[in-house]
């Protein structure tokens, strides 16, 4: 009898486990990926990029979701706050590492599991191209001569490009606010603000300087990285300019909440890995002029972990961080 | 003349005839859906044109979101629910039209200057795209504070009733926009520790809320009952529409040019064009006692406005990759990725593409006429629903709205808070527009003055040194004084 | 249901004053003459003025009745106002819980009712109406609607 009821019992568990979605293949599902920042901006059209890829390599629809908002928090929120179950992944972005030192949240890198990193874009610096300067040089010199005067822009207060700015001047021993720092709504009204002569400097990267650049009306002279950027080879790296160590650079990578079913992510890597090897992926960053660059889990965990101890470091140093 | 054949070769295929009606399509759907806005539409359709030819995958952004500024009038009109943020400024004076019966001539006066409104806005656009842009590119935080403050100057003219009470309304609706995160100091205001808070109050799930959920609450107080006018069928459109074209010209005109001059502007969009629009033109007006209780004069003006403002968002673009709002933003990724680099040089090396985009431009208002029309006969049918019924479900496509804008239940929230706040208002005769305005122009009059004012150290005189913003300056000092000018004299001689 | 202006000018000056006072803790920004608070601030003195001529004015007018039936005074109005109120706010609470259909049959089921809707006529409304827009937001548009007990097997 006892046997006769554990038999029915596990019958009855395997007809209910056949219907629960957990039993089937991952994913059978839509899957949606949330975006911390709004429609049109460069980290969006990387998101509905992957998202278009991965849904032709999962066979379910991976529907593109903006939570924006709070400079990037509030995304950054829901991601981790989702229900780990690897139907809802989402973009993380350089500023995971720089929110938390400024106070506003408690989340972190390792607040997520994470799948992969896809993209990175150093700061440059930018002036219009009627500007006196040659060189990167000849700027520091400048503002070193008249702290306060010139002001720059490219995002919002303690954002990315001000940190990348701060962070330049402070390693050439300049005060971090001899060029103090207009916010604005992103890179776009940064460069308008330059044209219109509202600032004279702008830290943005080079991609998103690229249509001006190209129109003759801004130029590059210096990019915060290790090696020169593809799109513009002939603006010289920060430390071939002035011998500044200093680099600095926006990401993006994708991740899930913390604690996704390791089927999940099993999955989800080779098919992202896939997906940033397609040449679609590929032509699409090299048409936007963006850079890629690649690391899978452990390694982009590690990755974030480094960058958000540099990025306090440098924050604390030029007063950014609370 | 080898350019333009070439274009016209490019434009005239029925596959790109095929993808302008389908995208008009999917526009009109997205943008009647309040919550949906045209940037939403466009978004969508991006995956899409990762696998499409450069002229079309271009050709449905322009003539979905097009559509889109259009069809956010009709729920607007019928309902007193703005499909997308531009219909704001004059969804009351549609709503009020529709409520004396006339639901179908509001309609039709929306299709028809939404289409000219366009097609003027691309004339615009290829007549002298390169030199506004330059323009358009002079503008800084000095001169957009000033427009910010000419913007909120029209509160003035837009409230019915007390302007005190209207200026009460204005002052909600800036402290509204103030919430938040997104201010230039980076400073949580207001939030109380609350991370959806942070993001500060989404615009639209508020313009949902004060606009139709207080509607559905007042029909509710009042059972619901069906409305005794009836609704008077147009006839034939093309004959009302001549006789307002004659009639209302000069507006018609008006609207287009603001329309199109704000819509340069890379800080400012269809939607703030609307809304000084609108005030222009009960400035202007002879009649001036009629707004507000159903005048087709003021939606002409607007309307038009509106859309022409959409293509005037193209000229900084595609001359400097500088986006006009936020579907142009997107746009431009989709010409980098199309190999159509935005820049002066695209108008150098690549004529015919430009001339193509062009063409798309006009095909794409011209349609919007025969499925306007179509879309206005569909839409007024749904006035002949019991209210009883309708009215939950209009309530509905409030909350799906809503939680749509940031797929989350706090939009829902906020729609049902500003609900109340909205009827609340309207009992004691507050009027909400000015707070609706207030909102969309917070953000836009605090950045400025306060980076204006890291720009110059502090001194404030430096809002008057830059030529066009001194310009501004006194325009706006003399449109704020005016009224207060006026009313001295009338005290000096009653005494 | 209304309160007169000598009440509302009272709340205005009320809300007025708090704002400045939760102005006068936001922190500058560095180095800059005009921070975070300036904005808030301005509004502040904005409405205390509105607030305060909005008082003077009903004070010499004479305010009328403190409170103003208008339409709670209809029969049932109340009920229909507040309960529509809850059951958006069920909604919210529910969706995430039951999923998008069933939270929506449900709020409309109760709307219907509050209007006395006839049951031929509320049911086929209420089931039809939220699973079209299901899939049309679902599926067309691409809005993850909160799933819940049913979605999944339609």
């Amino acid at each position: 009898m006892k046997r006769l009821l554990f038999a029915a019992a596990s019958l009855a568990v395997c007809a209910f486990s056949s219907l629960s979605p957990a039993a089937a293949a991952y994913p059978d599902r839509p899957i949606t990926l949330i975006v911390p920042w709004g429609a049109g901006g460069g980290t969006d059209a990387v998101a509905r990029m992957i998202a278009s890829l991965l849904e032709r390599d999962l066979g379910q629809p991976v529907a593109v979701v903006n939570r924006t908002g709070g400079q990037g928090v509030v995304g950054h929120q829901a991601i981790a706050d989702a229900t780990p179950d690897g139907y809802t992944i989402g973009i993380l972005t350089v500023e995971i590492g720089m929110m938390h030192w400024q106070g506003l949240t408690k989340l972190d890198s390792t607040s997520y599991t994470a799948l992969a990193m896809v993209n990175e874009d150093p700061a440059g610096l930018q002036v219009r191209a009627d500007a006196p300067y040659k060189t990167a040089r000849d700027v520091i010199d400048d503002v070193q001569k008249s702290p306060g005067k010139y002001k720059a822009s490219g995002t919002g207060q303690g954002g990315i490009w001000h940190l990348a700015l701060a962070g330049m001047l402070s390693s050439l021993k300049v005060a971090p606010n001899a060029v103090p720092w207009v916010p604005s709504n992103g890179a776009a009204p940064g460069l308008q603000d330059l044209m219109s002569g509202g600032v004279q400097i702008v830290t943005c990267s080079l991609p998103e300087a690229r249509s001006l650049i190209e129109a003759g009306r801004v130029k590059s002279l210096a990019i915060m990285a290790k090696e020169r950027s593809k799109l513009f080879p002939d603006v010289p790296t920060l430390k071939e300019a002035t011998g500044s160590d200093w680099t600095i650079g926006a990401w993006r990578g994708i991740a899930g909440p913390k604690g996704l079913p390791k089927e999940a992510v099993d999955k989800l890597i080779p098919a992202l890995k896939k997906a940033y090897e397609s040449k679609e992926y590929q032509d699409f960053l090299s048409s936007r002029g963006f850079g890629g660059r690649w690391a899978d889990g452990a390694a982009f965990a590690a990755f974030m972990a480094e960058s958000d101890a540099a990025l306090g470091a440098v924050m604390k140093e030029v007063g950014l961080a609370k | 003349m080898g350019t333009f054949e070439a274009a016209a070769a490019m434009v005239l295929r029925w596959d790109v005839m095929i993808t302008i009606l389908a995208a008009s399509a999917f526009g009109m759907v997205v943008g009647a859906i309040p919550g949906l806005t045209a940037t939403m539409a466009i978004a969508l359709l991006v995956p899409i044109t990762f696998f499409m030819d450069p002229i079309p995958a271009v050709g449905a952004m322009i003539a979905c979101s097009a559509m889109a500024i259009f069809a956010g009038d009709i729920p607007s009109t019928l309902l007193r629910m703005p499909g997308t943020p531009a219909s704001a400024a004059y969804t009351d004076e549609c709503y009020a039209m529709t409520r004396k019966g006339q639901a179908e001539t509001a309609l039709g006066a929306n299709v028809l200057f939404s289409a000219l409104g366009g097609l003027f806005g691309t004339a615009v656009l290829i007549v002298s795209a390169p030199l506004l842009a330059e323009i358009a590119l002079g503008f800084s935080s000095f001169e957009y504070f000033w427009l910010a403050l000419l913007g909120l100057a029209c509160a003035i003219f837009i409230g019915t009733g007390s302007p005190l009470k209207g200026m009460i309304s204005l002052f909600l609706g800036l402290f509204v926009a103030s919430i938040g995160l997104d201010n230039p100091g980076g400073i949580p205001r207001f939030t109380f520790g609350n991370a959806e808070l942070m993001s500060g109050i989404d615009f639209i799930p508020a313009m949902i809320g004060l606009f139709a959920v207080s509607e559905v609450l007042r029909s509710m107080a009042t059972g619901a009952k069906d409305w005794e006018v009836k609704q008077t069928s147009i006839g034939n459109p093309l004959r009302g529409w001549g006789k307002m074209f004659v009639t209302w010209w000069p507006q018609q005109i008006r609207g287009n040019i603001t329309g199109t001059a704000i819509g340069i502007l890379p800080g400012a969009g269809a939607d703030i064009a609307a809304w000084v629009a609108y005030a222009m033109s009960r400035k202007f007006s002879k009649t001036p006692e009629k707004f507000g209780t159903g005048h087709v004069e003021g939606i002409i003006e607007s309307t038009s406005a509106n859309n022409a403002a959409l293509a005037g968002a193209w000229v900084p673009a595609l001359v400097f990759g500088i986006p006009g709002d936020s579907i142009t933003a997107i746009v431009i990724g989709v010409l980098y990725l199309k190999g159509l680099n935005p820049g002066p040089t695209l108008f150098l090396n690549n004529p015919q593409t430009i001339y193509a985009v062009f063409g798309i431009f006009i095909i794409a208002n011209l349609a919007m006429i025969p499925l306007g029309l179509l879309a206005l006969k569909a839409g007024t049918a749904l006035l002949r629903v019991p209210r009883r019924v309708m009215m939950p479900v209009i309530l509905l496509f409030c909350v799906v709205g809503a939680y749509a804008v940031n797929n989350s239940l706090y939009g829902v929230l906020l729609m049902l808070v500003f609900g109340v706040l909205g009827f609340i208002m309207e009992e004691h005769d507050v009027p909400i527009a000015p707070c609706v305005l207030g909102i969309v122009l917070g953000k836009m009059l605090e950045e400025s003055f306060v980076t204006s004012m890291i720009k110059a150290d502090g001194n404030l005189l430096a809002f008057f040194e830059r030529p066009i913003a001194a310009g501004l300056g006194a325009l706006t000092l003399a449109v704020l004084l005016m009224p207060l000018w006026s009313a001295l004299g009338r005290r000096r001689a009653a005494a | 249901m209304k309160v007169n202006d000598l009440i509302l000018a009272a709340l205005v000056i009320l809300g007025a004053v708090a704002l400045a006072t939760v102005s006068l803790t936001l922190p500058p920004i560095p180095g800059q003459a005009y921070g975070a608070d300036v904005f808030p601030m301005s509004i502040a003195v904005g409405l205390l003025l509105c607030g305060w001529i909005l008082a003077a004015r009903s004070v010499k007018g004479g305010a009328g009745r403190a409170l103003t039936l208008t339409w709670a005074r209809e029969p049932g109005a109340p009920t229909r106002v507040l309960g529509t109120l809850v059951l958006v706010a069920l909604y919210i609470w529910l969706s995430p819980l039951l999923g998008f259909v069933l939270a929506s049959v449900l709020m409309l089921m109760g709307m219907f009712l509050l209007l006395r809707v006839q049951m031929i006529l509320a049911v086929p409304s209420a089931v039809i109406s939220s699973l079209a827009l299901y899939y049309v937001f679902a599926y067309g548009l691409r809005v993850p609607l909160p799933r819940g007990l049913i979605e999944g097997w339609i």
